[in-house]
Parts: structure tokens; C-alpha cells; sequence
């Protein structure tokens, strides 16, 4: 028997709606979708007002994420960044980390200051990503110890960070190593998921309603299960350990 | 439906002609399976010990989470608001989810039922030779018996969801939507494990070397497969999203690693905007685990980006009717598929709490699978999973959509009990269904008529009142009926004390108490 085609699916629903009460199909949309365009207009505003509400904000981030078993640090300076990182990396035993080259993370000497300390970098970046690129960037992820990126946008609401599949973020970087370690700036801290969804749409949404990114994952410390007698263990399948370090210093 | 009751007595419709036969009430499925199946659950201590030990746990989770809101009955309603006006207007956001997902690359598959969803996977994963896929977590999979499909066709499908790989290597169902192997204890998970990777785990192994064990092993899993499949958490129509949700991080790597990703949903998963599944993933997993969100979101659209150094080169979304269009088209049961699929009511359920989810005898437990499954399934092969239940209505308190089981029970068990009239004869409280399809005995369709006559007329209640009274004196004991001896009011005596009717009504005592006060 041949697959369902679209009207014959949808006509099973449609003949089953004008069954039902008609009144529930008069149902009010409870609230109005925010279209591209409309995210673009406010999104200024939004962003204004979070940088405004940073402190307030990242008090409750560091609250929220800790809560979860993340880790909150803030740093005020490049060379705090660097030593910081090296500490956390010297502290798990690192011998490998795979760094995705997010702007925020430029200029911050990272790579060099690992390698320094004897670790193997592999750096994510822009490639012509063909599949013996891709195979080969999939074993260097697979050996990393320690996963380092920036994030797109971090709600404080939830301590979460947002992070977008992208031409130096694979979906699975932030995965598949034990440790990760985001480094990002204070304007990308929003207070609530409306302010995110405003921006994600801004920022990602075409007019013409194309999502320019395959994946967006909500990272919210590191990985757990209850499964077994629902007794909690921190680190199942991603990382066992998260980082967040906030570069609050001004941006050269 | 070709077996009916006649007065006592069972017709049977045959090919080769009619069978009647003395009505033998051993021989009907109703209250057999479900009863014994109970019985056999109060009795297994350790199922008692975890559920226990779960279900205090995953209700006080949620009562902290919830309590936090500033507003958790606004949360709720505007939940609520989402789910109907989505439901009633189902074909236009499914229009759009498609066109939304092939916007992007996906592709999108029609499932009329359970078969018809199978065939596709198999069908996707034998086009491409595919001999591992990775699976996480996935209720609608379930649902369908996918894994059984699969294996049938000699792909080799892993769980990878540690509860759910659990339950596989012990080849059961999930016994709760949200901790499918809550009924299994760690020695039992030693065991499994042991025998999967084919090494010794010392029986004292804490439950974290456990879990190191099962990160180990299913890692090589996910980087062989050639597929990953999930399910869908929720689906955004205006972008072609569907949304998963993990703590453990396998979703991320059977959506991610494999070359082809294919998710399949519940058509009715499907939420209109990016703001609506904002307000409904805040529901989901504070009502699921008590967590205000989970370590993992994942929001994929499509296949991967041609600049995107990973991800899947094929997205395939495969939507499931399987008797949902047919809820949709009944009022009374539409809500039903408002479900989140957040299990907070499996665990307040007085049924559930005792039994576990295996009693149920489908995938789809506790109140809301005595609800789905006799819709979906045919309430003639579960006509007593409307009768489990106490209606305490716990379920409809803790429900995040406020979805009013307690009603929906009463509403199954009426048609339960009326049937379709085929031939029969009333005539005051007799009642002769000739034929029919109903379920319930005649003796207790006579007496309900008898009871429901005699309520209307205060002299026959208040000479019943006397009457019950001496009738009863034989049978009591210190205040109380331990035992009737006639069936079926045997039944109710069986695990319990009845009251005594009081030699005193209360219409007399207050007919004194208000003669007292006039005098």
C-alpha cells in the first residue's frame, strides 16, 4: 500500500474536526506570533535592556546553574581567562581539548596558552567542511577531554546557555568530550526565554521564515540521570562537568 | 464486535453459523487481566519498594517547581489554551509544520497507523542498508512496536536512553513514561549489564560506575549507526522545529551523529510558535521531573547547513494518526490529546502508585493511559481499564493542562456499560437487553433502575432505610458487614468492612433535631 499523501492525512483530521464541536474550532489564538520583521524592530530594545539588567542577571544565572551542578566564574581580564582555563584543565587532566572558534573567544590566546601547557588543540573554524574533513574533525571530538566554545545567547531564568550549529560549532563538539567550558560576554545574558525567542527570531529567522541554523541546543549543566532507583549521577552521556566563565571586562 | 450478551446467556457470531452458550463470567476478559495483573504487582515487594521510592519523589519535584512560579495556575491556563486552540485547528498547523520542514530539506511522512509508521522506518533504513540505528527515547515509538518492525527486518536497534536500554536488554515495556525502568533495582541493572557488554561488574558497584559502563558502551553504538531515531518532545509548525528533550545527552547524539535522522511524533505534538512551546516546555519539565528545564533542549530544523561541520545529511519526520483523528472527531475525549506526555499524573494516581505501569497491560499507563489506550485500541479490548480508578481526581489537580480525566473515566465507563442497543425491551425497571453490546450484567442494570426508581419517591427510600435494616442484622458484626455472602455484592466485601445501614437514619434524627428545636 502506498504512503499516505498530505490531503488524505490532513482530510481524516479535517473530517474529524467538523464531527467534533464546532465551537472548540472557534478557539482564540492565546497570543499573537511575532513575526521576523517585528523581532528585528525591538530587538535593539532588548538587547539595551538586558545589558542594563546584567548584574541582576547573572546573580540569578550563577544561582540557577549552580543549583544544577554547573560551575560560574567571572573573569576580568584575557590573561585571567587563560589562567583560569589552564587551572580547570591541569585540575581534570587534560590532554586534548577542541576549541570552536566563537567570535568572543578571538583574541583571547587561548589556543597558544594550551598548547604551551602541552595540551593537543584542535581548533574548529570555517572549513570547506567535505566528509574526509568531517570524518577526521569527528575523531579528534571523540578524543577530546575537554570541550571549549562561547554561547549564542544564556537565559538567566534557567542558567542555560544556547548554542547554535554552525561553521565553528558542531551540533556534538560540546557533546562528546567530558568537560565543557564556555567563555562568554555579558551582553549575550538575557533574563527570560520571551526576550530569547525575540532574539532567536531577529537573529536567525529569514523574512522568508528560513532558519539559518539545523540545530540550536538549550545547554543547562552537565549531563545526568536518575534511571536506576532514581539515585542521581552527574555525567551520563555528555559531559560529566560545566563551566561557564563571564568575561566582564570591556572588549578591546 | 460478534459476541453478545442475551439475558444470561453468550451469543457468539461464527463464520459457520451462531453459538449460544451459558453465559460464564470466568471467561470474559473484563476485570481478569487487569485484576490478576494488579494482584500479581501489590504482591511483588520489590516493585512496592521502587515505586515507593519514585513516585513521593517525582511529586515532590514537582510541587517545588511549581511552587517557585509566580503565577502556576496562569502557567497552566495559558497551557491549556495552547493545547486546545491547536487541537482545533490540527489540520492547518500540520499544513504548516510540513511545508515548514520541507522548507528546510526534511522530509515529511503520513503514518495512518502503527504498520503503516514501521514500514516507512523500515523502509528508509533498508534503502540505505542500514544495519544499526540508535534510538532515543521515544514514546510514540512505543506505541507502535517499532523496535519489533526493525528487528524483524534485521536492523539492530539500541536504546541509548539509560532507562530505556535497561528495559530493552530485559526485554519489558517502560512500567512509567518519564522512568521507564523505575521498577528494576540496581542489582537487577548489574545483571543486565554484566551480560550486555560480555564483562564482569562487581554486584557492589555503585551506581555511577554503572552509568560509566553504559556511557562506554553505548558510545560505540552511537558513532556505527547509520541511524538515529527520536521522538518528538514538540514540533514548531511556524519553523519546521521539532524539539527534544534529554538530561543524559543521548538525544544529542542519535540526532546528531548518524547520517540520517529520523523522528517520529504523535500528530498532535504539533505547537504553533516558538512563544507557544516556550510556555509549554516550561509545563513539561517541571511537571515531569521537577526540573525548571532539562540539561538539554535540542531544536532541530532540517538537515544539517552545508557549512555545519556535523549533523545528519537527512532529516525524515514521520506523523502518526493511529486512532488520533478518531479522538479528535469525539468532544467528549478530544482533550485527551492535550497530553503532554509529562507522566505527573501516572505519579499521584492511588491505582498507579500501587500497581505500576505493567498492570496496565500497555504502553500508556496510569490515568491518562485508562483514558488513551481503550480510545486508541478499542474499548471492547479494555473495557476494564475505566473501572481503574477511585475518581479521587488527583490526576486532574496535577494534570499541567488541567485535562479532565475523572470525566473522560465516567464517560468510557457509560459506554462501556450502555453498549449498542441491538434489540431490546424496557418496561418500567425492566430492562431485557435481547442483544447487545454492552458489557454489564443484567442483574446490575435491573438493580441500578430499581435504586434510581425508588430515589425518586421518599416513602420507598425511608421503608427501604427499615427494610435494609432488618435484612441486613444476620451479617453484622460489631457495627459492621465484614462479609456478604451473595454474588456480586461479594465483591465489595472482599478487601473491605461495609457500613451498617443505622438503626437510626439521619431523615429521622433530623426530623427529631428539628422537631426539638420548634418545641
Amino acid at each position: 500500500m502506498a504512503e499516505l499523501s498530505t490531503g488524505a492525512f490532513l482530510d481524516r483530521i479535517r473530517t474529524a474536526l467538523r464531527r467534533g464541536d464546532r465551537r472548540e474550532s472557534a478557539l482564540a489564538r492565546p497570543g499573537e506570533p511575532v513575526t521576523p520583521a517585528d523581532a528585528r524592530v525591538h530587538a535593539n530594545a532588548v538587547r539595551a535592556r538586558a545589558v542594563a539588567a546584567f548584574p541582576v542577571s547573572l546573580e540569578c544565572f550563577a544561582e540557577k546553574l549552580t543549583a544544577v551542578g554547573g560551575k560560574v566564574h567571572c573573569v576580568e581580564s584575557a590573561d585571567q581567562a587563560r589562567r583560569l582555563l589552564l587551572d580547570l584543565a591541569a585540575a581534570q587532566q587534560v590532554g586534548h581539548a577542541a576549541i570552536c572558534a566563537y567570535p568572543d573567544l578571538a583574541n583571547l590566546g587561548l589556543e597558544d596558552a594550551l598548547a604551551e601547557a602541552g595540551i593537543t588543540v584542535t581548533r574548529v573554524a570555517p572549513s570547506d567542511w567535505t566528509p574526509e574533513i568531517r570524518q577526521a574533525l569527528r575523531v579528534d571530538l571523540v578524543q577530546a577531554d575537554l570541550a571549549i566554545s562561547g554561547a549564542d545567547y544564556a537565559v538567566a531564568e534557567t542558567g542555560t546557555l544556547v548554542l547554535a550549529a554552525g561553521s565553528f560549532n558542531p551540533r556534538t563538539a560540546t557533546a562528546l568530550p567530558r568537560i565543557h567550558v564556555a567563555l562568554v560576554r555579558p551582553e549575550r545574558l538575557l533574563p527570560t526565554y520571551q526576550d530569547l525567542t525575540l532574539l532567536l527570531k531577529a537573529d536567525w529567522l529569514s523574512d522568508d521564515s528560513q532558519l539559518s541554523s539545523s540545530c540550536f541546543t538549550f545547554v543547562t549543566g552537565p549531563s545526568r540521570t536518575g534511571d536506576i532507583e532514581q539515585t542521581l549521577t552527574i555525567g551520563a552521556h555528555g559531559p560529566g562537568e560545566m563551566h561557564v566563565i563571564w568575561l566582564v571586562y570591556e572588549s578591546r | 464486535m460478534n459476541k453478545f450478551r442475551v439475558s444470561g446467556f453468550t451469543l457468539r457470531v461464527l463464520g459457520s453459523g451462531l453459538l449460544l452458550s451459558k453465559h460464564n463470567p470466568k471467561r470474559e476478559t473484563r476485570n481478569l487481566n487487569f485484576a490478576s495483573r494488579a494482584r500479581r504487582a501489590i504482591a511483588d515487594e520489590r516493585l512496592q519498594g521502587a515505586l515507593a521510592r519514585a513516585m513521593d519523589h517525582f511529586v515532590h519535584g514537582r510541587e517545588i517547581a511549581f511552587a517557585e512560579l509566580e503565577d502556576p495556575a496562569a502557567l497552566k491556563q495559558h497551557g491549556r489554551a495552547i493545547r486546545a486552540h491547536t487541537l482545533a485547528h490540527l489540520d492547518e498547523y500540520l499544513a504548516l509544520l510540513a511545508q515548514s520542514v520541507q522548507r528546510h530539506g526534511g522530509h515529511v511522512h503520513w503514518a495512518r497507523d502503527a504498520a503503516e509508521a514501521n514500514r516507512i522506518v523500515v523502509e528508509l533504513a533498508r534503502e540505505r542498508g542500514i544495519r544499526l540505528a540508535v534510538k532515543s527515547k521515544s514514546m510514540a515509538t512505543e506505541e507502535i512496536y517499532l523496535n519489533h518492525a526493525l528487528e524483524s527486518a534485521g536492523v539492530r536497534p539500541v536504546e541509548t536512553d539509560l532507562g530505556e536500554w535497561i528495559i530493552q536488554l530485559a526485554g519489558e515495556t517502560p512500567s512509567h513514561i518519564i522512568g521507564p525502568a523505575l521498577h528494576k533495582t540496581r542489582a537487577e541493572v548489574i545483571a543486565l549489564f554484566a551480560k550486555a557488554t560480555g564483562r564482569p561488574v562487581p554486584p557492589d558497584a555503585p551506581i555511577p560506575d554503572l552509568t560509566r559502563i553504559a556511557r562506554e558502551e553505548l558510545r560505540q553504538h552511537f558513532l556505527a549507526a547509520g541511524m538515529g531515531i527520536s521522538g518528538v518532545n514538540f514540533a514548531v509548525a511556524e519553523t519546521g522545529t521539532v524539539v527534544i528533550v534529554t538530561n543524559e545527552g543521548n538525544g544529542r547524539f542519535a540526532t546528531g551523529l548518524p547520517p540520517i535522522h529520523v523522528a517520529v511524533m504523535g500528530a498532535e505534538k504539533v505547537v504553533p510558535t516558538w512563544e507557544d512551546l516556550m510556555v509549554l516546555l516550561k509545563l513539561l519539565t517541571r511537571s515531569a521531573t521537577g526540573q525548571r528545564i532539562s540539561s538539554y533542549v535540542n531544536c532541530i530544523t532540517g538537515p544539517r547547513r552545508p557549512n555545519e561541520p556535523d549533523g545528519p545529511d537527512e532529516f525524515h519526520l514521520v506523523i502518526l494518526d493511529n486512532g488520533r483523528s478518531d479522538v479528535l472527531g469525539q468532544s467528549r475525549f478530544r482533550e485527551a490529546l492535550y497530553c503532554i506526555r509529562c507522566g505527573a499524573c501516572l505519579n499521584v494516581c492511588p491505582v498507579y502508585r500501587k500497581v505500576g505501569g505493567h498492570a496496565y497491560g500497555s504502553v500508556y499507563p496510569g490515568p491518562i493511559g485508562a483514558v488513551l489506550t481503550p480510545l486508541f485500541q478499542g474499548l471492547d479490548k479494555f473495557p476494564e481499564l475505566p473501572h481503574a480508578s477511585s475518581l479521587c481526581g488527583a490526576c486532574k489537580d496535577a494534570c499541567p493542562i488541567s485535562i479532565d480525566l475523572p470525566r473522560m473515566l465516567i464517560d468510557l465507563r457509560q459506554i462501556e456499560a450502555e453498549g449498542k442497543p441491538i434489540l431490546n425491551f424496557r418496561f418500567w425497571i425492566l430492562d431485557f437487553r435481547l442483544l447487545s453490546t454492552s458489557n454489564q450484567r443484567w442483574v446490575e442494570r435491573v438493580l441500578f433502575r430499581l435504586y434510581g426508581w425508588a430515589l425518586q419517591y421518599p416513602v420507598l427510600y425511608r421503608l427501604g432505610a427499615k427494610v435494609g435494616y432488618w435484612v441486613q442484622r444476620p451479617l453484622v458484626r460489631d457495627g459492621r458487614i465484614p462479609s456478604v455472602p451473595v454474588p456480586p455484592f461479594s465483591g465489595w466485601t472482599q478487601f473491605r468492612d461495609f457500613p451498617q445501614v443505622a438503626a437510626q437514619p439521619f431523615h429521622e434524627r433530623w426530623s427529631k433535631l428539628e422537631d426539638g428545636e420548634a418545641a
